[in-house]
């Protein structure tokens, strides 16, 4: 280690080339890196749940559907003024890129239609396409046209015919979020007026909305940065105290950012908080140098060279350095077991971002302070240092000293157990209705709302049954399957309503039957059943019936409506498919496999996530141990170095449960990257203990050195990032305003265990690995 | 890393300490435990329980009997069966091995009844519905499906359905004779109405009449053009009677079935299929349901006609009423009281249709 600081300091002028030659290199793709989110990122690709969703997407239903509800304000949708603006927006949806154009579902579409039984079978027709109803006997013929038609009444007009619905689905590969979010909500502002409210909903507006915001995000961003400089220059009081940081910061944020566009890996707008943190840990490290290179100075006196010092505190500093970025990394790492390809891309930009630390803080801050004159003056006289900073560092030093220590090692462990309690709560997959992105009083969670309240749901989940033999779906037997699923799911209150072949062709049949009631059900067998999706699509247009079944009549789909994307609301519906399938031995014929749709996908994903939450947690606390083991040669320090590590998790945890934040795609990885955050400072502090007890100091006066030293550093980059981190509470996304919640409290509850929980349990404890007498004695 | 050497040695000498030992391999179960609970533990769910109604949303009913004030049966698709001992305010569900759609029952007591359906099944009880034993009936080879079932004193019960199918019993549902020979119509009502004669509606205005007890059959002529089929039939005495049908057919008899009327003179009348039809002697008039929720009113000089539907809100289809204590119980593809007073429909279950 001295060798490699010696080495660093000398070859000063290269090692600073070589990092401004990769800075300048790395700039050009980092500033052109794509900012954007594709859901598809979402699937974890080898989950059976979206197998079934990519095989079938194209034809029952993807995850990119924009729906529009027109809402007549006064009176019912059916007068010619309310008719003529649904026919625009329609009309106006194929002005918008990417969509596809057979998956448009509307009273003024083609695919909507009336079916009428006719001296040749039965007809169908489209209710207003090409043309709307021109007279008022004309409107109420469409209405009663409508009202008879429970595939229409209930899924496209709501039961009090206040509202009709519209529904739009998209070629994923052609869609770009943004452009389908102005497109579609320049078409519904075009239509809305005095007489008629459209809202708007779906995947593509959502992630429309976070990008929308993106400008918001890079001020607050920016906000946050000066902030942090501001209070930076307050406190250290001098300008490489504020500017060597922020370096370190900017030089790791460029190789990252640079790296990943050199990669192929796209920015998701949705983890700037945690680029945030990584951003944090750079400052952090550079922040632990720069004191400890002060405090060397001023040991050394004017006289000396500042390359000493710095070669000191690089010698010094490099293994706390070094293992805290390594835990870092490693923890993250582990988050790449997860099958989520959008897990897997941020692994890798935050691990080469936590990586690149070491190169920005570890070595390039003691580089850049080898230059630096010890300061005669400070830049400004507001000096936090004795008003704030060391009462607080001596306070530290005074619970360890006391038996107060005994009070706090007992707090945490009431904490640990409070905590451990509640975090049993923690749910995973979204914890409230509407998305856990925006606030709830956002336009698009409004919108949402409306729409579940008029309509059966706007969130789809498609299951598919059949898929052994040809013709299948046309046996009664997996009809009848069908429809007894049907009922079974329905019985959930947040499933609106359900939708397959299995309720047209009872429609069909007794329409055949001149309109008798008693006649609606399904065909006797397989020939009639045949016949009747046969007469249907004859009726119909080729593709009518592909929503429904697929051409060679092998598999089906069953369409959900779900009022709601909460976690729980899905997993009660995949468990109670499962039950399904458990008590229903006939459907081993017409296997029932799941799932797809937007539900499908996030039960793909919260699965994914529950089952690799304790696997992950696990790994970390693994590598962490590992680490710790290697660098200090004990398996005590493993866990002696947990303990802040699982606090903070814990405390994190159960404020996420108390609060009704889910454990969810968007937070997964902020509490990986939680458990490498958390020991960082108390891995500074534990190491400078270390080296003062071995340097022959008594126990008290190595554990106040180090609060004093180590201890300042953790506090100024605390304070610092928790002011920062808290202009995201004004964030428009919810999201992120959560996040930076959740980030602040981790960052507290780590320096707070760093500054007086390890003091003291290395006090009370006195572990080897920290307090090494043989080492001492030689050094003596 | 001369210190980390160091650090070996010291490990190495206090290798027999015990509690050094337990200490230094705590570390190494908390992460193993991890480990093994990452790889073996798989979360469960809590799920909620989701109870189900009696009478579930996508039930379909399709026959109603009303015993007496309190008891109801009603019979539907899927071999649903209910029973209520409260006028309908609390349902119980009835078993029975089959899932058939059964279409209608009928109640010869509290505890007597015969229930038909789909393929021909019928299926008795005497036990108040708490066990229905199937029996077998005279079948066709091309369509059994049972439409309706009326009971009458002393074990009588006539059925009718498709192919022109005509049954009676004699002895509670446990034999069954066949009444009359196959034809490719569907009847959909019959009634008797003294002790010899018995009318029969179907398929293109059919209505067949027999003046023996079912031993021979005559087809009424009608002096005008009926396109439409029939679907109910009901008297008031031996005389005067309403049958009505699609589209909205309305015919009457004042003399028995001989001689059929049709049309109202006066009054709003619908276009919508009539599925079924009753004598209200306490309000002295004719009660039809049918489609998208619409009832008609017909006075008892068979003159004046009222028309409406139950809810504006909820175009729901029924195939039967029936009345309990003045007022009517609508089943279809939902299960309703109305109240002619009031003027206001009940669902007697919270149900969700589309």
């Amino acid at each position: 280690m001295e060798k490699f600081a010696l080495a660093c300091i000398n070859k000063r002028k290269i090692v600073l080339a070589l990092v401004c030659f990769f800075t300048l290199l790395l700039s050009y793709p980092a500033f052109n890196i794509d900012v954007k989110t594709i859901f598809e990122d979402l699937q974890p690709t080898s989950h059976k749940y979206i197998k079934t969703h990519e095989e079938f997407k194209n034809t029952f239903g993807g995850t990119n559907i924009i729906t529009f509800m027109v809402v007549a304000k006064d009176d019912d949708i059916f007068n010619l003024n309310v008719l003529e603006k649904v026919q625009g927006i329609t009309q106006g949806l194929l002005k918008i890129d990417a969509i596809n154009e057979f998956q448009i579902y509307s009273l003024a579409g083609k695919k909507l239609k009336e079916v009428k039984a006719s001296t040749e079978g039965i007809e169908s027709r489209p209710y207003m396409w090409p043309n709307l109803p021109q007279s008022e006997k004309e409107i109420n013929e469409l209405k009663q046209a409508i009202l008879k038609n429970p595939l229409v009444y209930g899924p496209y007009v709501s039961k009090d015919l206040k509202a009709t619905l519209i529904t739009v689905d998209f070629f994923d590969d052609l869609l770009n979020y943004n452009l389908a979010f102005d497109q579609a909500y320049e078409l519904a502002k075009q239509f809305e007026d005095d007489s008629v409210e459209v809202s708007v909903v779906g995947n593509p507006i959502l992630y429309g909305w976070v990008n929308h915001y993106l400008p918001e995000t890079m001020n607050l961003v920016l906000l946050a940065l000066s902030i942090f400089l501001v209070l930076l220059f307050i406190i250290n009081r001098t300008w490489r105290g504020t500017l060597l940081p922020l370096i370190s910061g900017a030089v790791s944020a460029i190789w990252a950012l640079g790296i990943s566009q050199l990669c192929g890996i796209h920015f998701d707008p949705l983890v700037v908080v945690i680029a945030m943190l990584i951003t944090a840990r750079a400052v952090s490290h550079s922040v632990q140098m720069i004191t400890r290179f002060h405090e060397e100075i001023d040991l050394l006196g004017n006289n000396l060279c500042s390359k000493i010092a710095a070669r000191l505190t690089l010698k010094d500093l490099l293994r706390p350095g070094l293992l805290g970025i390594a835990t870092d990394a490693g923890c993250v790492a582990v988050v790449a077991i997860s099958p989520i390809p959008l897990l897997q891309k941020l692994v890798i930009l935050a691990v080469v971002w936590v990586s690149t630390v070491a190169v920005s803080a570890v070595i390039l801050t003691p580089v850049l302070l080898s230059w630096v004159k010890k300061p005669n003056s400070y830049a400004h006289g507001l000096n936090l240092d004795v008003i704030l900073i060391r009462p607080v560092l001596n306070l530290c030093v005074k619970v360890v000293e006391t038996r107060a220590r005994y009070a706090v090692v007992f707090i945490a462990v009431t904490l640990f157990m409070v905590c451990g309690y509640y975090s049993l709560g923690l749910k995973v997959g979204d914890a409230n209705p509407g998305s856990p992105i925006l606030w709830p009083e956002s336009e698009y969670n409004e919108d949402s709302a409306k729409i579940n309240k008029k309509f059966p749901g706007a969130d789809r989940m498609f299951v598919v049954v059949g898929g052994e033999r040809e013709n299948q779906v046309k046996e009664v037997e997996v009809l009848n399957t069908m429809l007894r699923f049907q009922t079974h799911m329905e019985a959930q209150p947040q499933i609106g309503g359900t939708l397959s072949i299995a309720d047209i062709l009872p429609e069909v049949n007794k329409t055949l039957r001149e309109g008798n009631t008693r006649y609606h059900e399904l065909g006797e067998n397989t020939l009639v059943n045949g016949e009747l999706m046969y007469m249907f699509e004859n009726a119909a247009e080729p593709g009518d019936l592909d929503r429904f079944v697929d051409t060679e009549r092998r598999n089906a789909s069953v369409t959900l409506f779900f009022t709601d994307r909460k976690g729980e609301t899905i997993q009660t519906a995949i468990a109670r498919i499962n039950q399904f399938i458990t008590d229903n031995p006939l459907v081993n014929q017409a296997q029932i496999h799941l799932a797809g749709g937007v539900i499908g996908v996030i039960a793909a994903v919260n699965e994914v996530i529950l089952s690799g939450q304790i696997q992950s947690i696990a790994l970390a606390l693994f590598i962490l141990v590992i680490m710790c083991i290697a660098v200090y040669r004990s398996s005590i320090a493993g866990m002696f170095f947990m303990a802040p590590v699982i606090l903070s998790n814990l405390v994190t945890f159960a404020f996420m449960s108390w609060q009704g934040i889910g454990m969810n795609i968007n937070t997964v990885p902020v509490a990986a990257l939680g458990i490498g955050l958390g020991v960082d400072y108390a891995l500074y502090i534990c190491d400078r203990i270390k080296s003062e007890y071995e340097k022959g100091h008594s126990y008290i006066e190595s554990i106040s050195t180090s609060i004093h030293c180590a201890g300042r550093g953790v506090l100024v980059t605390a304070l610092v990032l928790i002011a920062s981190v808290c202009v995201w509470f004004y964030s428009s996304l919810r999201f992120q305003a959560e996040m930076g919640l959740l980030i602040g409290i981790w960052l507290s509850v780590s320096a707070l265990s760093a500054l007086f929980l390890m003091p003291a349990l290395a006090y009370i404890f006195k572990p080897k690995f920290i307090f090494s007498e043989e080492k001492r004695r030689s050094a003596l | 890393m001369s210190n980390n050497n160091y650090k070996c040695d010291l490990s190495q000498k206090n290798k027999f300490s015990v509690s050094k030992t337990v200490i230094s391999t705590i570390p190494w179960l908390i992460v193993s435990g991890l480990l093994w609970a990452g790889v073996f533990v798989k979360p469960t769910v809590t799920i909620e329980k989701v109870e189900k109604p009696a009478i579930e949303p996508r039930d379909n009913i399709y026959g109603v009997d009303v015993v007496d004030s309190e008891n109801i049966w009603l019979v539907g698709s899927y071999g649903k069966i209910l029973r209520s001992n409260d006028s309908g305010s609390t349902w119980r569900v009835q078993k029975t091995n089959v899932v058939n759609h059964f279409q209608d029952v009928s109640a010869w007591d509290n505890n007597k009844a015969v229930l038909v359906g789909n393929s021909g099944v019928v299926f008795i009880t005497e036990d108040s519905g708490e066990t229905w034993r199937e029996v077998i009936v005279p079948k066709n080879d091309v369509a059994n499906k049972l439409l309706r079932v009326h009971t009458y004193i002393n074990g009588e019960a006539w059925s009718v359905g498709e192919f022109g199918t005509i049954l009676r019993t004699r002895d509670y549902g446990h034999s069954w004779e066949k009444m009359r020979e196959d034809e490719d119509v569907i009847l959909n009502d019959i009634i008797k109405i003294n002790d010899s004669k018995v009318i029969a509606v179907g398929e293109f205005g059919a209505i067949l009449i027999s003046d023996n007890d079912g031993a021979s059959w005559d087809l009424v002529e009608l002096d005008f053009d009926i396109e439409s089929s029939l679907m109910a039939i009901e008297f008031k005495d031996q005389f005067n009677g309403v049958a009505v049908g699609l589209d909205g057919l309305i015919i009457t008899t004042e003399d028995g079935g001989t001689t059929w009327k049709r049309g109202i003179t006066s009054g709003e009348k619908t276009s919508e299929h009539l599925m079924d039809i009753i004598w209200d002697e306490s309000r002295d008039v004719w009660f039809s349901v049918g489609n998208k929720g619409a009832w008609v009113e017909i006075d008892s000089s068979l003159e004046n006609l009222k028309s409406g539907i139950f809810d504006k809100m909820d175009l729901s289809w029924h195939t039967e009423i029936n009345q309990v204590d003045g007022e009517y119980v609508a089943v279809g593809a939902n299960v309703g009281k109305f109240s002619p007073k009031y003027n206001k429909f009940v669902e007697l279950s919270d149900k969700l249709v589309w």
